[in-house]
């Protein structure tokens, strides 16, 4: 067992030895016994009191003398301690899209994990499986659907250094454990600042990456649009198809598709549910971009404004400059295009194994917006596959080298302190001092009785 | 409370000790103690001239006709003197509230007295002021009075307060009186009462029965408390205890003094004391010519 406010300890032992002291030093009145020749004792006060030599009501003092200590152990914050281990791991699993076997992921951390280790998996954010135990990890891998969502390095890395705390008390030093494929998409901005603060050693176990579908297989087509709709003309361009209607495509229709093409439909009318339900069941990508932008799940701003340019930056990066007059915005979602001013123009969701995105740009019909290289980038961005650009190319040597890191074995006591809620531990403590403070009327009666 | 049975030991060592009276008595009847009468007794004294009025049975006749002189043989007399036990059975003889000590003391000096004097041929008498009544063995010289009044102190608990006053008073002056008290209670009007028993020709001893509890009380703080007057509450401290002592031996010295000027054989008795030992002091007669000096 150890504590972590000791000194509560010694401030309890204090107080303890000044309640022995108040109990041999307190004074009290004296016995009454019979005495005939009580008429020749000097007639002093008769409250006047005796001060005792010895221990007086040791049953009360004992009492008091355990609560305080008690109380004292409490607030000492007693842990019970297993045996120390040498290593203490932070084993991290990636359960993003990059990865492409559960099974190896699962078989890796099986591998590394040893009961106290700490287990966590992550894809865009950290889940500390509960119980740590492979059969847990192998359930919460299994749960993932086919459209699982980005990897994170610089969560993942973030979640170990936080969960690295909790091995302090039962291992020497403490050892991160990557299990990912590594894949670049994985990276960003913030990855090699949050590596640099842990100042330990990372290993990696690296597992295969996931394939990603080749882009000739996606397929665009826009329906519901006008002969002279801009969106048309630019998807037109792309080599899409356009259809009047969003009838069921059939082989005989110019938007035939095989059965594992990913196909963007653009809808330039009103959404209806048909089109949704396309989406989620064929793992498509509904592009709902109405010509009249106030219908749909569309928001409609109080005041348009005029906005000067749109940035995608998702996937290949464009900017479409132009004086587009913004009158509604898109419904809440992952932001596929922004305006100059970083609110979102475009937004998307994840439905089923599809996704549905809402796109609030008006693209007018005059001028020669549709023609440009930028409008077509901008379109082939919002008909882009769900999920946003994907990249499950290996991370470089040089990163993977970073990772890594040269550093020895982080020792826990190196590591911060975390500050804990009191255990129940200390519950039980306070709730005996306190039934111990309630058993203390009783001795008095029974002082007072005898 | 000691059995009837339990004098045993106490009446063997009092076996052959005397108690004689400290001066000569009226005495009705053949004993032990000097009497003041001269007469018949075979036991010759002395002569003395014969004087008008004499009893001429007591002329020495042979001395006469050698002599032509008339004188008296004279002869001392001996008489027996009746003797009564008078005990205070009041709350404060019940200390220690345990022991009863000062109670069993005095029951045993005073079984030891009467068992001395009875082996003289004194009658002896006891009377016990109790709560309720008063209880009394009229003076006697059968066999088994001893037994008689041991078995009456079986029967008495010491407790309320009272007084021997009022039963002094129905005491024969002619007889020895033995009082034997903590002195505690009415000690002057007893005094009093008993000075009126020695002018009137009594011989009055006063045994002061005293616990060892109270010559030297523990050194414990404790609110003494009167058993007979429980309002009188005083703490005895270590502060308070040197004047207690004190004031408490003054007491003492004083009642001794009080009582031997009345004319009274004053005795302190303490309950650690060996009873036989205290009787043997009691009746010892050096202490009786003493105090009859």
């Amino acid at each position: 067992m150890t504590f972590l406010a000791p000194w509560a300890l010694w401030v309890a032992a204090g107080v303890s030895a000044a309640v022995i002291a108040l109990h041999i030093l307190a004074s009290r009145n004296p016995r009454v016994t019979p005495l005939p020749t009580a008429r020749f004792v000097p007639d002093v006060p008769l409250r006047a009191t005796a001060r005792a030599l010895r221990i007086s009501d040791v049953l009360l003092m004992l009492l008091r003398v355990a609560a305080v200590m008690l109380v004292g152990l409490a607030f000492a914050r007693p842990e019970l301690t297993r045996a120390r281990r040498a290593i203490g791991r932070v084993v991290m699993v990636d359960a993003s899209r990059s990865l492409a076997s559960p099974a190896e992921a699962v078989d890796s951390v099986a591998r590394m994990l040893a009961r106290g280790d700490v287990l966590i998996s992550f894809d865009s954010s950290a889940h500390p499986i509960p119980d740590g135990g492979t059969d847990s990890l192998r359930a919460a891998l299994a749960d993932t659907t086919a459209r699982r969502p980005r990897g994170s390095l610089s969560t993942a890395l973030a979640a170990a250094m936080r969960a690295s705390t909790s091995l302090r008390s039962d291992a020497d030093s403490v050892e991160i454990v990557l299990v990912s494929p590594v894949a670049s998409e994985e990276l960003d901005a913030a990855t090699s600042a949050i590596r640099a603060a842990w100042p330990g050693r990372v290993r990696l176990v690296r597992v295969a990456p996931a394939r990603r579908r080749s882009a000739g297989m996606h397929r665009i087509e826009v329906i519901n649009a006008e002969q002279d709709d801009p969106v048309r003309a630019t998807a037109s361009l792309l080599g899409a198809a356009a259809r009047k209607t969003s009838a069921p495509v059939s082989a005989s229709s110019p938007g035939v598709v095989s059965a594992d093409t990913e196909l963007a439909r653009i809808d330039r009318g009103a959404a209806r549910a048909a089109d949704t339900a396309w989406a989620r069941d064929r793992a498509h990508v509904l592009v709902r971009w109405p010509f009249a932008l106030d219908t749909g799940g569309t928001r409609v701003r109080a005041r348009p404004q005029t906005v000067g340019a749109i940035v995608v930056d998702d996937g290949a990066p464009a900017v479409v400059v132009s004086a587009f007059v913004r009158a509604v915005d898109p419904a809440p979602g992952r932001v596929v295009a922004r305006w100059a001013d970083g609110t979102a123009a475009a937004t998307e969701r994840m439905l089923g194994s599809g996704c549905v995105r809402d796109v609030a740009i008006p693209l007018p019909r005059a001028g020669d917006l549709a023609l440009r290289e930028s409008t077509r980038k901008l379109v082939a961005a919002l008909a882009s596959p769900c999920g946003g650009r994907v990249d499950f190319t290996p991370a470089p040597d040089s990163v993977l080298a970073r990772l890594r890191g040269a550093g020895p074995l982080v020792p826990t006591r190196a590591l911060e302190t975390r500050v804990a809620p009191p255990g129940h531990l200390a519950t039980w403590l306070l709730s005996a001092a306190l039934a111990l403070l309630l058993l203390e009327p009783f001795a008095r009666r029974r002082r007072a009785a005898a | 409370m000691p059995l009837a049975g339990s004098y045993g030991p106490l009446l063997d060592a009092l076996r052959g000790v005397t108690w004689p009276a400290r001066r000569s008595i009226r005495g009705p009847a053949a004993g032990t103690h000097r009497s003041r009468q001269r007469g018949v007794s075979p036991e010759f004294t002395e002569y003395r001239p014969y004087r008008q009025g004499d009893d001429p049975r007591r002329l020495d006749w042979k001395l006469l006709a050698r002599t032509d002189r008339a004188f008296l043989r004279i002869t001392n007399d001996r008489a027996t003197l009746g003797t009564i036990l008078m005990l205070d059975a009041s709350a404060s003889m019940a200390f220690p509230l345990a022991t009863q000590g000062k109670w069993e003391q005095a029951c045993r000096i005073a079984i030891g007295l009467a068992a001395v004097a009875h082996n003289a041929g004194d009658p002896v008498g006891v009377i016990v002021p109790a709560a309720q009544e008063v209880v009394q063995l009229p003076p006697r010289t059968r066999r088994g009075v001893i037994g008689e009044a041991a078995r009456l102190f079986e029967t008495i608990v010491p407790a309320a307060s009272a007084s021997l006053v009022p039963v002094l008073a129905l005491v024969r002056p002619t007889q020895r009186i033995v009082l034997i008290s903590d002195f505690l209670g009415d000690d002057e009007e007893l005094l009093r009462a008993a000075r009126e028993r020695i002018t009137a020709g009594a011989d009055v001893l006063a045994i002061h029965v005293v616990a060892r509890e109270e010559l030297d009380p523990s050194s414990a703080s404790i609110i003494a408390i009167d058993p007979e007057h429980t309002e009188l509450k005083r703490s005895l401290l270590a502060e308070t205890r040197a004047g207690y002592l004190e004031a408490f031996a003054a007491w003492r010295a004083e009642l001794a003094r009080a009582w031997r000027e009345a004319g009274a054989a004053y005795f302190e008795v303490s309950t650690d004391e060996a009873a036989d030992h205290a009787v043997r002091r009691i009746a010892s007669p050096a202490t009786v010519q003493a105090r009859g000096a």
